[in-house]
């Protein structure tokens, strides 16, 4: 297995829930370290350099706000956080602030794996910005802007194509409205995303054997989208 | 206006004011005439001016001037020299005589005046009290109200806190039996009953965000984030969420293309439809059809409407399916789903209804809501 020597830091003060966790992401083959608090968190975090993150919310002392702050001036390591479902605010104050994705409690662990796989991949294999790289059913020659899907090219307006490809230089991770309209339209555009919505759903026809049931680019409801190469 | 004045004014027509004044002078003057030999002018005068007096302030300045003439031409007639006749013989008499009607007018007058000004100030004094009560009794139930909402708050934290303390060992077993359940279980007897714990775990952890939500509607404490939206985005996120529950039934949208934009809370309208798609999945049974619309209605309002084939609600249930916790016989219970889409609802100043389903069976949930134009 791939990630059989991943090293997966869990920061969470529920003495129980890091006891799941750890039995958990170990039998998937990951190794786990656990920190009860923020700043112990950090400080694992500092002397272990995992190659993930996963770090509740609620947390005495340094939250986990703080702690995506502060692990984002150090290193791009991939965050997921823990949180409660319809905390949305502080969902996307954690994206906004580094986090790369959520999971909300109670979650299944195969769910959490797979979000953790999906985190890995983006990060085992950096693309160059100008070289063509392949990911999962996505080709793309960023000179030639030439996009292809399973094979079969598809024709993108220079919007379309640089959405692309921000979603696969960020694949897996929840992109925010905010993040991706600032990142493609500049930030003035950050407060439309209802705008984003039609654009998405343009780029969605071209791309998506069922654009109904999207596979690649999958809606975060009222927080932003993610994108799965597959 | 009707007073109630505990004083001894007569509450009589003017007619019989004047009667009775002239009944208390003549009974006095006869008094008087009686006890002449004993009394001289000034305690003749001197009675009645304070009858006149009395007179005012019972019965008001009309009689009590025609109580000052009386008692003027009754002192001249029985007191005044020569007795029993108008004609006054000394100038001291005369005097007197004017020096009488003067006073007795004047202080008639005046006293009358002064009991008018009480009964002002008495009147005016039971407004301010009943205005008084009028503000203790409001400032009671305002304190009443905001004693409410304060319980209201209070319950919230305190469920909050439950919330949280179930949760937290909810999400131990959820992530635990998920573990078990990722390897291949042994028996089939395991499998199955691994398969119960991970459902239930599923299940009270719903629960337990409706009672949340319930909560937080009842005690006021959901403010709407209301933007510009579209009723497709609306549907589409429920439609999202609710994928896994829609498994095996063949859902039908339409959207009005004549809708412009709503400006409501999306997240919370979008709960609303979720519940509906919830309970339409639940009780129309597998390959059942469901139809979600969204078009106009009158004025500004936007109408909702989720429906289904199952068995329906009879007509005499459907306001009662609203409530919390509401059971329809035996029944399996709504639970609070339809609860919380009815508090969103009337948060966003709609209604929300029961009509017959698809082809006149199973049950049609509609609500309307303000579009938000004008807001």
């Amino acid at each position: 297995m791939s990630e059989a020597l991943k090293k997966i830091l869990v920061v969470d003060d529920e003495a129980q829930i890091t006891r799941v966790l750890r039995r958990g992401l170990e039998s998937a083959g990951f190794q786990v370290r656990i920190a009860s608090d923020g700043r112990s968190g950090l400080e694992s975090f500092r002397a272990w350099l995992p190659d993930l993150v996963i770090t509740d919310l609620s947390m005495p002392g340094l939250d986990g706000l703080g702690l995506c702050e502060r692990i984002r001036q150090l290193s791009e390591v991939p965050i997921l956080v823990l949180s409660v479902r319809e905390d949305e605010t502080t969902k996307v104050k954690a994206l906004d602030l580094g986090a790369d994705d959520y999971v909300a409690k109670p979650f299944g662990m195969a769910e959490l794996t797979a979000r953790i796989r999906a985190l890995l991949r983006r990060t085992s294999a950096p693309p160059q910005k100008d070289d063509p790289y392949e990911a999962g059913d996505f080709r793309i020659d960023p000179q030639q802007r030439i996009v292809e899907v399973c094979g079969r090219p598809v024709h993108l307006t220079p919007k379309e194509f640089e959405l692309i490809q921000f979603f696969l230089l960020n694949r897996g991770k929840v992109l925010t409205h905010r993040v991706i309209l600032s990142a493609i339209w500049g930030s003035g555009s950050a407060e439309q995303p209802e705008y984003l919505r039609v654009f998405v759903g343009n780029l969605r026809k071209k791309l998506e054997p069922n654009p109904a049931a999207p596979k690649y680019i999958k809606t975060e409801p009222w927080i932003g989208y993610r994108f799965d190469p597959q | 206006m009707p007073y109630n004045v505990s004083t001894m004014t007569w509450n009589a027509r003017p007619a019989y004011r004047y009667v009775m004044a002239t009944a208390a002078l003549t009974m006095l003057v006869a008094l008087l005439e009686k006890l002449r030999p004993a009394l001289n002018q000034t305690t003749n005068a001197l009675a009645l001016v304070l009858a006149v007096i009395l007179i005012a302030v019972t019965a008001g300045r009309g009689p009590a001037l025609y109580a000052s003439i009386l008692a003027g031409l009754s002192f001249n007639y029985f007191f005044i020299g020569p007795f029993y006749s108008l004609r006054i013989s000394r100038p001291e008499d005369l005097v007197a005589f004017l020096v009488f009607v003067a006073t007795a007018t004047l202080v008639g007058q005046m006293s009358s005046r002064l009991e008018k000004r009480v009964i002002q100030t008495e009147v005016q004094q039971e407004q301010l009290e009943r205005v008084r009560v009028d503000y203790q009794r409001a400032s009671a139930e305002a304190a009443e109200a905001g004693e409410l909402r304060r319980s209201e708050r209070l319950k919230t934290a305190l469920l909050d806190a439950i919330a949280h303390d179930l949760r937290t060992p909810l999400t131990s077993i959820k992530a635990a039996i998920s573990t078990i359940r990722q390897k291949p279980v042994p028996g089939e007897v395991e499998q199955e009953l691994y398969e119960v714990i991970e459902q239930e775990a599923d299940r009270l952890n719903h629960f337990i965000q409706g009672m949340m939500d319930l909560a937080q509607l009842e005690a006021g404490q959901v403010t709407l984030e209301s933007r510009e939206v579209s009723a497709e985005a609306i549907v589409e996120d429920a439609m999202l969420r609710a994928e896994p529950l829609l498994a095996g039934h063949h859902v039908a949208i339409t959207v009005s293309p004549d809708l412009a934009a709503l400006s409501v809370d999306p997240r919370l309208i979008s709960q609303v439809i979720y519940s509906l798609l919830e309970n339409a999945a639940k009780y129309s049974g597998s390959g059942g059809k469901i139809e979600v619309s969204v078009e106009r209605g009158a004025e500004d309002l936007v109408r909702f409407s989720v429906a289904d084939e199952g068995p329906g609600i009879a007509p005499e249930l459907r306001s009662q399916v609203f409530q919390k916790f509401f059971r329809a016989g035996g029944q399996a219970g709504f639970g609070v789903g339809l609860a919380i889409a009815h508090g969103i609802v009337h948060a966003h100043r709609g209604k929300i209804w029961i009509e017959d389903g698809l082809r006149g069976r199973g049950t049609s949930v509609k609500f309307e809501i303000p579009s938000g134009e004008q807001a």
